[in-house]
């Protein structure tokens, strides 16, 4: 439909005053609006077990939408981190915030939150089924009344059709049914990062999601782990494949000995001379 | 691919989709559906025969008074092995049978009807068996079970000794409801209650009750970080456990109708433990059945060897105890799993 010459001149004040709302760095414009949401803000965390300081004034960002990775070496409290994060300890001070409110309350207050995670030995219940395990993550969202952002279709699907296809997402090919003791490795983490999926979190926190697993799987996971985040989910990652970290990542922070050594882009990251020394090795 | 469009990966994958289906859970061949629906039906009958004559079929070996003990051991056994759900010991059985015998003393005493009785008995276990709860809520593992038994030691000293005595010390010894006069009519009521706990247990065993009570018994950690509050659970399947067994210690009542103090001892807890484990532990039928060779059948040798068996009681438990352990692990549950397989022509 054509608009009249006579109607267009008309609306010219209302398009000038919209193109003026919405200049970029105004309260309209469209970076603002699709500005990356902060899902978890951590400041200054820190906690000690006796006489071992395990983390030290740590921040992190974690927004809708990136990928965040925590590496370190071995003992450096990445997974500490994630347990401060997720309840299982209680830092001695800082702050952390979840969709801007403080995260506060038990570890199951946390998980109904949407803080979803994995642990860096799969904890699968063994003694149920594939289906079954998944179907519990399923049973939290359908109790917390949370969408699955990074599929809405999921949302139409009974549960246990959906915990089917979630499984089929993350690339288990077996049979759902199949109990979950008699699971090999690879599958193990595939199978615990589908149930924490399909509690539809907001915050996925990954704890070595690629260790165990073959190339493909963990091509397919690293592709997995972008097409979730860049769907609006909030991907927190430890892992010490680099080429899994660096491909998959918006932004890195390496913690050394419970502090942090820096924190930026992958490329930042890679050319940090602490870093290098540190972690990645002089000849990195 | 559009980042919109999400996939599973065993769609856009070249890889062929494999399914495995285990070799267990494929069908049975028909001739071996008609022999497993024959030997399951034989059993259901043999069993409908047994439970309703089995103080009669047994009368040539002893008194019905024997299968009765039998069934009350057995109901604590099942009260044990229930905590073992959630992966804890429980000590305490005893001690809340003990809550029974007093509670169905009291309730007498006011002059409440029997019919009322079985029902406030085992809601007022609920009280104690939250206080139990709220350990099992801090503690886990040896120290839970620690704490039970302290708990059960506490309860004797404090309440049964003094309430009970050395030798059964109301004033008057608990009277019998007339439905319950004989061994014989008692028998069918704690059979009943039995078989009603037993399918009430496996029913919330299949349910999305069980499939929880078995997560959180797998991992706690990885149950409440997905957010499922094992607290919950917990309270839930002890307060079970701890109506069961408050019941089990209302019919000892009535079928002792004397209950020194001395009976409830807590260190018999850990051979009631005992006897869970020898059935199988978790195991509901299991539990059941060590109930009544730990409990019944040691009454009807002491019956048939005319006295000369009394005192051997716990050697002969101790030696079935001993077999069935270093023989099958998985005790007098895995026994009837295997009869059954057997019987059914199954070779897994």
């Amino acid at each position: 439909m054509s608009l009249a010459p006579a109607m267009y001149d008309r609306l010219a004040p209302a398009r000038e005053r919209i193109r003026v709302r919405m200049a970029p760095g105004s309260r309209w414009s469209i970076e603002r609006r699709v500005r990356k949401e902060e899902v978890l803000t951590v400041s200054g965390v820190s906690i000690r077990f006796g006489g071992l300081q395990a983390l030290d004034d740590v921040s992190l960002l974690a927004r809708a939408g990136e990928v965040t990775g925590v590496i370190g070496p071995n003992g450096a409290g990445k997974t500490t981190f994630f347990n401060c994060i997720s309840g299982l300890y209680t830092p001695d001070q800082g702050e952390i915030s979840f969709h801007g409110s403080p995260l506060r309350g038990s570890v199951v207050a946390r998980g109904r939150a949407g803080v979803g995670r994995t642990f860096q030995t799969p904890r699968l219940f063994a003694s149920l089924s594939v289906l079954d395990n998944l179907l519990l993550g399923v049973a939290i969202a359908e109790a917390t009344g949370r969408d699955y952002a990074f599929e809405s279709t999921l949302n139409r699907l009974t549960p246990p059709e959906r915990a089917e296809r979630i499984a089929r997402l993350v690339g288990f090919r077996g049979d759902v049914n199949r109990s979950a003791g008699s699971l090999a490795f690879g599958e193990l983490r595939v199978v615990e990062f589908a149930r924490a999926l399909c509690a539809a979190p907001s915050l996925l926190m990954l704890d070595e999601p690629a260790s165990g697993l073959d190339t493909d799987q963990a091509a397919d996971l690293v592709a997995l782990m972008r097409r979730l985040a860049d769907l609006g989910l909030a991907v927190l990652l430890i892992e010490h494949d680099m080429a899994v970290v660096m491909g998959v990542c918006n932004t890195i922070t390496v913690l050394n000995f419970g502090t942090v050594l820096a924190c930026g882009t992958p490329l930042e990251v890679q050319a940090d001379e602490a870093v290098r020394e540190a972690y990645l090795g002089r000849s990195a | 691919m559009s980042v919109t469009e999400l996939r599973p990966a065993a769609e856009v994958s070249d890889a062929p989709v494999v399914e495995r289906i285990p070799t267990a859970m494929l069908p049975l061949p028909r001739p071996l559906r008609f022999r497993a629906a024959a030997v399951r039906t034989a059993g259901l009958l043999a069993f409908a025969y047994l439970f309703l004559t089995l103080p009669r079929t047994l009368s040539f070996a002893g008194p019905a008074y024997a299968i009765d003990f039998g069934l009350i051991v057995a109901l604590a056994v099942l009260s044990a092995s229930v905590v073992a759900w959630v992966g804890e010991i429980s000590l305490a059985t005893l001690a809340q049978m003990g809550m029974g015998v007093v509670m169905l003393n009291t309730l007498q005493n006011h002059g409440v009807p029997f019919a009322l009785v079985l029902v406030i008995v085992a809601l007022s276990s609920i009280p104690v068996s939250l206080l139990i709860g709220f350990f099992a809520l801090r503690l886990r593992g040896v120290n839970f079970a620690i704490a039970t038994l302290a708990f059960a030691y506490l309860a004797q000293k404090s309440f049964f000794q003094s309430y009970l005595g050395a030798e059964g010390g109301f004033e008057k010894p608990i009277a019998r409801p007339s439905i319950v006069s004989s061994d014989t009519r008692l028998y069918y009521l704690i059979a009943g209650f039995t078989l009603l706990v037993a399918v009430a247990c496996y029913l919330i065993r299949k349910s999305w009750i069980g499939t929880r009570i078995d997560a959180l018994r797998d991992s706690e950690m990885a149950f409440a970080v997905l957010g499922h509050s094992p607290g919950r659970y917990k309270l839930f399947t002890i307060c079970l456990a701890g109506m069961i067994a408050t019941v089990a210690g209302t019919f000892y009542g009535i079928l002792q109708q004397v209950v020194p103090a001395n009976y409830f001892n807590p260190i018999l807890a850990i051979a009631y433990f005992a006897y869970a484990v020898v059935g199988g532990l978790g195991s509901i039928g299991g539990a059941i059945a060590a109930g009544l060779v730990f409990g019944a059948v040691p009454k009807y040798l002491d019956a048939a060897s005319q006295g000369r068996f009394v005192g051997y009681d716990q050697f002969f438990a101790g030696l079935v105890a001993l077999c069935v352990i270093l023989i099958i692990p998985g005790g007098l549950a895995e026994i009837g799993q295997r009869l059954r397989r057997r019987a059914e022509g199954r070779t897994r």
